[in-house]
């Protein structure tokens, strides 16, 4: 029985195959071609025609080539010659010019048809307009960008906002420095956020917790410009649940420390280790050189509990301090995790391929 | 020593705290512009010695041409003040370096300090640590 919307076929006589499969591929929406082993092009199906307007025969052999992009012409060119010595299947995107004179992002794909000694006789491909899902990926790209700049455009307007007002009220001064202090830090953080989308170029060199910490510490360094912090240990990078409680955190300790402890003196410093285990990331922080501590302080100031706060609960982890003679030493032992819990989800939910 | 310092920056608070700073430290501000060709007009009216530019103005990234041509072409000493100091990392020709905002009074003291002994020849130990130095 015939179905209505198969090709027709004028008869059941022994069907000639080419004329028959070139039958399928001129009504398969997407743009066919094949090549003789040497890659010499010899087929193109009717979208091929349609799409880029150029004669019939016009595109045999080479001369595809420059159909694409000029950028793209090299890239593509090198690939496939790859695929012909390697035997290895055919994939590119490039941009592929219509018959209109429009550039269109193309995906280009083709695999190899061996014969039973296992030598190539054919190759077979095809070209998928992918040019919409491009645009989809660059605006979402630029998207993010601008929601990126804006985010830290509104950190600088609710600081420059809170100095403005408590230059009404001078009795406020201290307060409002405290404050400002801890969204400055806030803002630093989220600048080293890796973004969602990951293309996104990083705009500042890298976007991780040393390159945070060495930014940060910068405004706490010696007279000559020395570091004061010294960083050691396994890099992380952190996402924006985790950029809060990283900011607070140090942004608590380095205060302390250039308020009491290590920090406060000339020849003070602190060594800061960052340790990823199996299970575990181990931020320890000692201090060295400051004045004498006599022991642990009777109340646990505002700025010890934030502190606190974000380790262990924003964070998930176990924050402990010892009052050693020589300098404090604080050690936050988190869920290897807790610095990017999203990807963490992520990755459980879709599970990235070994 | 007092300078004559141009704010460029497109956020009315931000420009409005950075000026109260800039004065407090006994500098004159002469005038604010939230955009490239604001900033251009302001120059050829007055002297300007110091101007501290933002990267994103009202008419959109317009700050590193800006900055150059200040420094490069009208003798500007220019400082950058950005969130995206990423942008400039190369350097700009013509330019002394920049600041990331959000930025501290001591930050903006020191830097402004350290731009303006350069402006005047005057010898220069160590650049303030938060400023990121251009060369």
């Amino acid at each position: 029985m015939r179905h209505p919307d198969q090709t027709q076929i004028a008869d059941d006589r022994a069907w000639d195959r080419r004329e028959a499969l070139a039958a399928i591929a001129d009504a398969m929406p997407q743009m066919v071609w094949s090549t003789r082993p040497d890659g010499f092009h010899d087929y193109y199906n009717a979208r091929w025609y349609e799409f880029t307007g150029v004669p019939e025969g016009s595109t045999d052999g080479e001369a595809w080539n420059g159909m694409f992009h000029p950028e793209d012409q090299e890239r593509a060119r090198a690939r496939w010659r790859r695929s012909l010595e390697t035997g290895e299947p055919y994939e590119i995107e490039y941009r592929l010019r219509r018959h209109d004179g429009v550039y269109r992002w193309t995906l280009g794909r083709a695999m190899p048809l061996r014969n039973e000694a296992g030598q190539i006789v054919r190759w077979y491909g095809t070209c998928t307009d992918i040019d919409d899902l491009k645009r989809i990926e660059q605006a979402k790209e630029l998207l993010s960008q601008e929601l990126s700049h804006r985010i830290k455009n509104i950190f600088a307007v609710v600081s420059a906002l809170i100095a403005l007002s408590a230059r009404r009220f001078p009795e406020a001064k201290g307060f409002a420095t405290a404050v400002r202090t801890r969204i400055n830090a806030l803002a630093r953080a989220h600048e080293f956020v890796r973004p969602h989308t990951e293309s996104s170029r990083p705009t500042v060199g890298s976007m991780t917790l040393h390159a945070f910490l060495t930014d940060l510490f910068k405004a706490y360094a010696g007279a000559d410009g020395a570091g004061r912090v010294r960083l050691t240990g396994d890099d992380a990078s952190f996402d924006d649940q985790a950029a809060t409680s990283v900011a607070l955190l140090f942004h608590e300790l380095a205060t302390n420390a250039a308020k009491y402890g290590a920090l406060s003196t000339e020849g003070g410093w602190v060594d800061l280790d960052t340790r990823r285990t199996e299970e575990r990331f181990v931020l320890s922080w000692t201090e060295h050189g400051g004045p004498p501590v006599e022991g642990e302080p009777e109340r646990t100031g505002f700025g010890a509990q934030l502190a606190t706060l974000s380790v262990e609960g924003q964070l998930g982890g176990r924050l402990t301090r010892t009052w050693a003679r020589e300098g404090l030493r604080v050690i936050a032992d988190l869920p290897a995790t807790a610095l990017s819990r999203r990807r963490a989800a992520l990755n459980v939910a879709s599970p990235t391929p070994r | 020593m007092t300078a004559r310092i141009l704010i460029v920056e497109d956020e009315a608070l931000v420009a409005m705290e950075l000026r109260f700073v800039l004065e407090d430290l006994g500098h004159q501000v002469v005038g604010t512009a939230a955009d490239a060709r604001t900033a251009r007009n302001l120059v050829r009216e007055t002297e300007v010695d110091l101007a501290l530019v933002d990267i994103h103005l009202s008419d959109g990234p317009t700050g590193i041409e800006l900055g150059r041509e200040l420094g490069q072409e009208i003798g500007v000493t220019v400082l950058f003040m950005t969130a995206n100091p990423g942008m400039v990392r190369q350097g700009v020709a013509g330019t002394i370096g920049v600041l990331s905002k959000p930025t501290d009074e001591r930050a903006v003291q020191t830097a402004v300090d350290y731009a303006l002994r350069r402006r005047t020849g005057q010898p220069v130990q160590y650049a303030p640590p938060q400023l990121q130095l251009f060369g």
